[in-house]
């Protein structure tokens, strides 16, 4: 049958499998005609789901879609943080499931940016190192040691940063590096390459079983909430009723998502399966994930069941951590900024 | 000679694989899973719905933005080969696009453009059309003088030159520009897909959330037996429809 291949049938052949192509968006457009109605949102979001991202993503993912006039959002996983909000700020997206330090530098800068949700309240990343070769950060600033961040800057680093400066440690004494995913940073720290790094609850806990890892820093233990992850838009966006809706139906979407973690365990358990991003942690059994989802909802508060957090007040406790590290000025307005009038009119209707 | 090679072929793997395994062993699949690991995740990951999902969407995506890299690198190319003006006007541009990383205009691409068929269309054609449209350049600009004075003493015309000799003889460095663009598609597509968080580029982020490399390195497999296989398969095409550059160059 390949006998008769020759240089006129490859180009036949490939003419054929240009039109092919050609009308494969077809086939998405026709896909398309079929979906359910409702106004599609396009929120972004993070490109990695922890544990304690869990609830935003089954809120965005399966919550939205169920709220009335709404079809399910086209999610759109980021890998740049700092991204989320740029596109927002660029109106190519609806809205942001952003983290704090952007959104407050970008709003600082000028952007008419609104935070008016929380996707938790209280970061689950803590600091993590070897105990066998350093037991505390005060060494590993005694010796200049290394830790790896996501991205200088970012609300770990300035977390960290500011942990440093309440123990009177330079923060200029610690080497700190940029490194991709959780994942990546523990297999540096495995490695020794590293002397400590932010990871999430579940990868610590999942690390110590390996050797002698522990929790250096808390964050929620360093801060009353270490805010990281925000629902956030522009002021502009917000004017139109149809996007104020939205913004109600969503928030409402996010709470009740809350509100089911922090009551229901097996809830919880249910959809870590669907949307974390990690095998491992999907296939986690009790016994991993249940101290996970206590550590979670009691311990570090990660999802208020009203966002009560959610006040310029919280937010105004960690602006100085980001003041001395020079990721902030300190100019923003945060009673601008923090936006609690559709968060308040979701609490409404949902009670 | 031909069987003598293939098992220096086979020596040569399984001594990297021995290696492999052997550091593997040592560091924990924390650091290096071994082969035998990976070839279990492997097993496990083409097991799933979402493996050939996000492989298909990615496959599909990056080969509408290849079949444009090739409909417009490739006259493009042999356009520069022939016609110094054109050559004049588009070489400046093909010596800067060409050291351009995708990932250095993933971001830019993303919110001129969204993250659908356009955007990812869009980044595999840039990064790849400059490949293609070098390759066929030199392939346009080395076709025989010979070929062309005969055909020229037989009174044919430019455009009968075109067809019925530059044509024909450029015929095997297409199937080149086809199959150095096709791994420069694939990894333009991956970049965008990891920054998007999207298909196979999406599942390559999930991975790396895991303690065990043992997941990572399936999917990398996984990647590199499709590479394989697609250059491979564009070069044995190359060699049944131009058996007279396969038997000139040797390459069997």
């Amino acid at each position: 049958m390949f006998d008769d291949v020759n240089r006129r049938t490859v180009l036949r052949a490939g003419l054929g499998g240009l039109s092919v192509l050609a009308l494969g968006p077809l086939a998405g457009s026709m896909q398309g005609a079929f979906a359910q109605t409702g106004r599609v949102l396009k929120i972004n979001t993070l490109a990695s789901a922890a544990a304690v991202n869990v609830p935003m993503q089954a809120a965005l993912r399966s919550g939205v879609g169920m709220m009335a006039g709404f079809a399910a959002p086209e999610v759109r996983p980021t890998k740049k943080i700092p991204q989320i909000a740029q596109e927002v700020i660029a109106g190519a997206a609806d809205l942001g499931d952003a983290d704090v330090a952007s959104t407050l530098a970008a709003a600082e800068a000028g952007a008419d940016l609104r935070i008016i949700g929380l996707s938790y309240s209280n970061t689950s990343q803590v600091i993590v190192a070897n105990t066998d070769k350093v037991k505390s950060l005060e060494e590993i600033a005694a010796k200049g040691g290394t830790i790896a961040v996501n991205s200088i800057g970012d609300f770990m680093y300035v977390m960290l940063a500011g942990a440093l400066l309440k123990r009177n440690i330079d923060p200029k004494k610690v080497n700190f590096i940029e490194m991709g995913s959780s994942g990546d940073r523990a297999r540096a720290l495995v490695a020794g390459r590293v002397d400590a790094v932010p990871m999430h609850i579940e990868q610590a806990l999942e690390l110590a079983q390996m050797g002698s890892y522990e929790m250096l820093v808390r964050p929620w233990e360093e801060y009353d909430n270490w805010f990281s992850a925000i629902v956030m838009t522009t002021g502009a966006w917000l004017k139109a009723d149809e996007n104020k809706r939205a913004a109600v139906a969503v928030l409402k979407s996010v709470l009740t998502s809350f509100r089911n973690t922090n009551k229901d365990y097996g809830w919880f358990k249910t959809q870590v399966g669907q949307y974390a991003s990690s095998k491992e942690l999907k296939a986690a059994d009790d016994s991993m994930l249940k101290p996970v989802w206590e550590t979670l909802t009691t311990r570090i508060k990660a999802f208020p069941n009203n966002m009560e957090t959610l006040t310029p007040d919280e937010f105004a406790k960690v602006i100085p951590a980001y003041k001395a590290v020079g990721a902030l000025k300190g100019t923003v307005d945060l009673t601008k900024v923090i936006d609690r009038t559709y968060l308040e009119q979701a609490v409404k209707e949902l009670a | 000679m031909r069987f003598g090679s293939r098992i220096v072929n086979l020596l040569g793997i399984l001594l990297v694989l021995a290696l492999w395994q052997a550091a593997g062993a040592q560091l924990g699949d924390a650091l290096l899973a071994t082969p035998v690991q990976v070839a279990r995740a492997l097993v496990e990951t083409v097991q799933t719905g979402a493996f050939w999902a996000a492989l298909w969407q990615m496959l599909w995506k990056m080969m509408l933005g290849y079949a444009l890299a090739l409909v417009i690198g490739i006259p493009l190319g042999v356009a520069m080969g022939r016609v110094p003006v054109v050559n004049a006007i588009v070489k400046p541009w093909a010596s800067m696009f060409i050291v351009i990383s995708a990932a250095a205009i993933v971001p830019l691409f993303i919110i001129l453009m969204g993250r659908g068929l356009v955007f990812s269309t869009a980044i595999v054609f840039v990064v790849t059309v400059w490949y293609v449209v070098v390759t066929m350049t030199e392939a346009a600009r080395s076709v025989s003088p010979k070929l062309l004075n005969v055909a020229r003493s037989f009174a044919a015309n430019d455009f009968q030159r075109f067809r019925y000799v530059i044509l024909p003889s450029l015929h095997p460095f297409i199937m080149i520009a086809a199959r150095v663009g096709l791994v420069h598609a694939l990894r333009a597509m991956i970049t965008a897909e990891m920054f998007i968080s999207a298909g196979f580029g999406g599942l390559l982020n999930d991975a790396g959330l895991d303690l065990s490399t043992a997941p990572l390195f399936a999917l990398i497999v996984a990647l590199m037996i499709i590479s394989v296989s697609m250059t491979s398969a564009l070069r044995w095409i190359a060699h049944r429809s131009a058996p007279w550059y396969a038997s000139r160059t040797g390459d069997r």
